[in-house]
């Protein structure tokens, strides 16, 4: 009846120091898992889709604290939509410009937390150049163990819907292509040991 | 005069709706491209597409609110998240292409509320299966396209399945969720 209350100190001693050193921990996106999908109306009548095949990045997560930070980077270039030759196009100077841009961004250190779940991201997305805060919702947080390799991670979903012509992408608005882009990025990221 | 036009035109109107009311329409495969999406081992929802598109048509009635739906995917068109997945979503453990090039949906039983298309109760046949399935129909709209100035009519159609209804078992429920969300966005020219 002793033994398990000396084993639940032991344990408590070792965790309290441990846990104040290494309360914040870094997350590395899995690319393959974390690939963006955006939407957008076409001519009113459809919402269409499309996805950018690279992007890495990482979250450090402090969640005694409650904060942490989100360092993003797609590969503007890796842009595919449902025929080649509009992925030609969105790479061009209409839309992406790719040749000038070939990364947009995302930083925040601004992260909104729901008991220990992450439930928003403030921060900044850069593309074409230009800088201007986003708002991104965070569904289904949640983190444990990879069922396979055993590794620790964590998943969500992030969203935001953000007008495209902001940042000075207004080909086609409204007409062909609405202004309002939505952004969804399913995340699955394993902590850096 | 400017009476008579419009009875001339009432009495022309008359029998050529009636005679013509069932409208086809052919889908832009383009623009009907299916995506779907997993849960993947509980952490992240993952997507995928098929890139042939939707081929088919749908017939409306609008008078009468009625319709059909006659639609066929590429199943050597799926493209997911990595080539690797690809071959495999290919092989015997997913689609089994080699066996079921297609896989199709067929309804003749639309609901519309007032003129618009809200739903079609049909039967999705996949991997050989034949199974009822109700698919959501969103955003209905028709008119003219804005540029070709053809009559189009766009939706987003919307279905949750249970894949291994259809023998589809592989990676439940550990690596992918057996549930499936299928959403199809539509454009179709009338003919």
């Amino acid at each position: 009846m002793i033994r398990p209350h000396i084993c639940a100190a032991l344990v408590l001693m070792l965790a309290l120091p441990l846990s104040a050193v290494a309360a914040e921990e870094t997350y590395a996106l899995d690319p393959v898992h974390s690939q963006p999908t955006f939407e957008l109306q076409h001519m009113g009548f459809s919402v269409q889709r499309g996805t950018f095949g690279k992007i890495n990045g990482k979250v450090t997560i402090d969640r005694a604290e409650r904060k942490g930070s989100v360092d993003v980077s797609i590969d503007t270039t890796s842009v595919r939509s449902y025929s080649d030759r509009l992925d030609t196009h969105l790479k061009g100077e209409d839309f992406f410009n790719c040749a000038k841009y070939p990364t947009m961004s995302f930083k925040s250190s601004n992260l909104v937390f729901e008991g220990d779940k992450v439930v928003a991201v403030d921060g900044e997305l850069t593309l074409l150049g230009v800088a201007k805060p986003v708002s991104f919702k965070v569904s289904n947080f949640i983190c444990g163990e990879q069922p396979f390799n055993k590794r620790p991670m964590c998943g969500a979903e992030a969203i935001a819907t953000i007008k495209r012509s902001d940042w000075g992408m207004k080909y086609g608005v409204p007409r062909a292509a609405g202004d309002d882009v939505k952004i969804i990025l399913p995340i699955e990221a394993y902590r850096e040991q | 005069m400017t009476r008579t036009l419009p009875a001339i035109a009432l009495a022309l109107a008359i029998p050529l709706s009636a005679v013509a009311a069932d409208e086809t329409y052919v889908l832009d495969t383009a623009h009907s491209q299916p995506s779907f999406e997993v849960s993947h081992m509980g952490f992240s929802i993952q997507h995928g597409v098929f890139t042939k598109g939707a081929v088919g048509k749908v017939t409306l009635d609008r008078a009468a609110r009625k319709g059909t739906i006659d639609v066929s995917i590429d199943t050597s068109s799926v493209r997911s998240l990595t080539e690797r997945l690809d071959a495999q979503m290919k092989g015997e453990d997913f689609l089994n292409i080699a066996k079921y090039p297609t896989m199709t949906f067929k309804s003749s039983n639309l609901t519309f509320d007032g003129d618009k298309v809200v739903a079609a109760e049909g039967e999705l046949t996949l991997l050989g299966v034949t199974k009822p399935v109700t698919v959501k129909v969103a955003n209905f709209i028709c008119g003219e396209h804005p540029f070709n100035k053809k009559p189009l009519c766009g939706a987003e159609v919307t279905a949750n399945i249970k894949r291994s209804e259809w023998g589809m078992k592989y990676g439940i429920p550990k690596a992918v969720s057996d549930e499936v969300k299928i959403t199809i966005p539509v454009e179709a020219y009338r003919e």
